[in-house]
């Protein structure tokens, strides 16, 4: 057994979208950012000689994304988002580094593409514009890039 | 975020409010009113690249003439009035400064007597809410 030095991980990176324009950082916004996976079980159904059991099925991505409502005129978010959200394919390209400075294999990015299905400007009068955290699916898995 | 540049953004919002201003600490004051920020309550990390400061800004009126002192304090809180501080914080709001993204009035506090140099003053704090 092989074991690897871990250390603790603060998320202070980069996140950057592109909606065929190019890549805009949008980090300043951005207060929260999590990739996920979930598989689906499929249970397979016990016969005479076997016990019912599961196996894993299908795949599917999920991007969590959390951000400052801001209303300016361009390279935000949200204006992103609802750019997007008007074509026909209703997706944005994205870029996620877990931690400052360039791509190397110690701080690999993923970049994949999210649809995206919900959006939200404004909030609380007097207060900060910040949205909670929200899932939106990607169409594939994400792509690691680590070279 | 650059503290200090705030510091001296703030000054110019309240010397367009007719108020005098210090830097950092308290001086002896050639005229009231006077006003300086204070120490921030809490500097927050909010984005990856946006911090949130919460910072009381001291307002200082002659004690030797409370009527006056009032009647400043009331003008500055006040929307709409000329010279109004309320005011000044949301057309700073609006316009932007290169120091900051949004800055919004929190509430007001804390009216009491201080010294100042070797005077009293009355004294009343706005704590302010700074993007940046």
């Amino acid at each position: 057994m092989t074991t690897d030095a871990v250390a603790p991980l603060v998320f202070k990176g980069v996140f950057c979208v592109n909606d065929g324009g190019g890549l805009t950082d949008v980090s300043n916004e951005l207060s929260h950012a999590a990739l996920k996976f979930v598989v689906d079980t499929v249970p397979v159904p016990a016969t005479l000689g076997q016990p019912k059991s599961n196996r894993g099925g299908g795949v599917m991505a999920l991007l969590e994304l959390g951000w400052l409502s801001t209303d300016g005129s361009g390279g935000v978010l949200w204006g992103k988002m609802q750019t997007a959200a008007a074509t026909a394919g209703k997706t944005l390209d994205f870029v996620l580094k877990m931690r400052d400075g360039a791509e190397s294999p110690t701080n690999p990015q993923w970049s994949g593409t999210f649809i995206v299905a919900a959006g939200e400007l404004g909030g609380a009068a007097e207060t900060l514009s910040a949205t909670s955290p929200t899932s939106y699916n990607l169409t594939d898995l994400p792509t690691l890039l680590e070279a | 975020m650059d503290l200090a540049q705030i510091r001296e953004d703030l000054a110019v919002v309240w010397q367009t409010c007719g108020f005098n201003t210090f830097s950092y600490v308290m001086q002896e004051p050639q005229s009231y009113p006077a006003a300086f920020a204070g120490i921030p309550t809490t500097v927050e990390k909010i984005s990856l690249g946006r911090w949130k400061v919460q910072l009381p800004v001291t307002m200082l009126f002659s004690i030797a003439d409370p009527e006056d002192a009032q009647r400043r304090l009331d003008i500055a809180l006040s929307p709409g009035a000329d010279q109004s501080l309320y005011d000044a914080i949301q057309f700073a709001d609006k316009t932007g400064l290169a120091s900051w993204k949004s800055v919004a009035w929190v509430r007001g506090q804390n009216p009491r007597e201080v010294t100042v140099g070797k005077s009293m003053a009355f004294a009343y704090d706005v704590v302010l809410e700074i993007v940046a």
